[in-house]
């Protein structure tokens, strides 16, 4: 049996997600040869650490009861340099500008030997060569199918399960809010900004969805893509980008008229072409999924085109790719 | 083989259906019907006469066939040759279409003499309101498809339009 200390770093929806989803499969786990001890969490408050493992049912409920987990006032950034551990699973809000606190928290825990599994966007889409190029150096795995897609298997299929395949292209629709506001304004035969609204009230939808609805979100997933799968080295800067603001109820009308619905498709191609903007799919066509799917189409020399959907969001849906990546780096042979 | 054939028919009701009479008993494959008075290219042939363009597959004996066929029942046929447009796609743009001088945009497009507007239809729900076009372009090939997407981009940044462009085009 392998122990493995890890932290968790950001205790919002998908912090608590990787701890339940942690609790749920703890006996699974041990199938596989695997124990882990989560001996420390942050939120936005502080952080909570206990060497011997922490009670992560415990860590839950008081989360819910008083909001945070501080009982120490250490950062992210200080329980990865402090407190002795093996895995920083960085899960704190992501920043696409800049990187955020999630950036210098995986080149710290790289530098002091740690390994890193992420659905953290931010860091990937500035710094990708020089995180991987660190985690090399240092001997650390790092691992970040939860940053495309969610609980959609990607980038983890390209790279292994596909390995031996070339990839020319990779298209598909990346952010589930912009598919479910494209799909209601059909349905509803609304205005955008009467199903912005809607998609606000019930959550689906941030209450500044600009990082949604003007694509900058999925044109992150499109350059992880493109440095993960392609081995380029991409910045969000690349890609040539346009939103869903501009799309009406009587283009999609259109559209269906034509057998075509709109929808907002991220592409990557190995000329180095990178572009997020709405495009025009055939009706009963594999990327013409609704709601809040996600849905990729990979084409390859050898298998021709393979399709994958699955939730895009969701805080379990995104902690079973965070727990796939922590199977995949210490698993038993 | 794909071919174009130009007839000439009375413009009167019937005259169609009498046209395509030898195409079906000749059992020939009709792809698509272009009646030329439709379209900005229009060309009534005069005197009450008008210009319909039928795409036709079928093998060079048939087709001499229907062309006999087509003559002894009155109608002229005024040319046969290989099908010009071989691809078709259908975009939409969102924004001020009409006002931005939507017959400049078509225009510019037949201008290139590798494909034109064939279709189009606009819905505009209110004055201020943004209108939503679907435009269907015909083009001679694959590569001039590519050169006319090219320029209807060109056109639509120069515009401020949005161009929403179908996912299989590569």
């Amino acid at each position: 049996m392998k122990t493995v200390k890890a932290s968790i770093i950001g205790f919002g929806s998908i912090g608590q997600g990787v701890a339940r989803v942690l609790l749920m499969k703890k006996e699974d786990l041990k199938k596989e040869g695997i124990e882990i001890k989560v001996v420390a969490i942050t939120d936005s408050k502080g952080a909570v650490i206990d060497e011997n493992g922490l009670d992560l049912e415990k860590c839950l409920a008081v989360k819910a009861e008083k909001g945070t987990i501080a009982e120490k006032a250490m950062t992210g950034i200080d329980v990865v340099n402090q407190v002795e551990h093996d895995l920083v699973i960085e899960v704190s809000p992501t920043d696409v500008i800049t990187g955020g606190a999630g950036l210098l928290n995986m080149q710290a825990a790289f530098e002091n030997g740690r390994s890193v599994v992420t659905s953290n966007k931010g860091p990937l889409t500035l710094k990708f060569k020089e995180l991987n190029e660190t985690a090399e150096k240092n001997g650390c795995a790092f691992r970040y199918e939860a940053t495309v897609g969610g609980a959609m298997p990607i980038i983890n299929l390209t790279k292994e399960v596909m390995a031996g395949n070339e990839i020319s292209s990779i298209k598909g629709i990346f952010n589930g809010t912009c598919n479910y506001i494209l799909t209601r304004m059909l349905e509803e035969k609304s205005t955008y900004s009467e199903i912005l609204t809607e998609a606000v009230d019930l959550g689906i939808a941030e209450t500044d969805p600009t990082y949604d609805v003007e694509g900058i979100d999925t044109a992150g997933k499109v350059v992880i893509l493109a440095n993960a799968v392609f081995g380029m080295n991409k910045t969000i800067n690349d890609v040539d980008r346009t939103g869903i603001t501009q799309i009406t109820y009587e283009a999609l009308e259109m559209s269906a008229k034509n057998g075509k619905t709109i929808k907002l498709i991220g592409e990557v191609r190995k000329d180095g072409t990178l572009t997020v903007s709405p495009r025009l799919v055939p009706i009963g066509h594999p990327l013409s999924v609704s709601g809040t799917l996600n849905v990729a189409s990979i084409q390859t020399d050898l298998a021709g085109e393979i399709t994958v959907t699955g939730k895009g969001a969701g805080s379990i849906e995104t902690a079973s790719a965070i727990l796939s990546d922590i199977i995949s780096i210490y698993k038993q042979d | 083989m794909k071919v174009t054939m130009d007839i000439e028919l009375r413009d009167e009701p019937g005259q169609l259906i009498l046209a395509l009479e030898p195409v079906s008993r000749n059992k020939a494959n009709l792809i698509s019907v272009f009646h030329y008075h439709k379209t900005n290219n229009a060309t009534k042939t005069g005197s009450g006469k008008v210009q319909v363009q039928l795409v036709l597959d079928a093998k060079s004996p048939v087709i001499a066939k229907i062309k006999d066929d087509m003559e002894k029942t009155g109608i002229r046929v005024l040319r046969i040759g290989e099908e010009k447009y071989r691809e078709t796609i259908t975009v939409i743009m969102i924004g001020h279409v009409v006002n931005t001088d939507i017959r400049d945009t078509i225009s510019r497009i037949d201008e290139t003499g590798i494909a034109e507007v064939t279709d189009m239809s606009l819905s505009m729900p209110e004055i201020d309101e943004p209108t939503s076009a679907a435009i269907t372009i015909n083009a001679v090939g694959k590569d001039e498809l590519k050169k006319v997407v090219a320029l209807l981009k060109e056109i639509t940044k120069e515009k401020d339009l949005l161009l929403v462009l179908p996912i299989e085009l590569e």
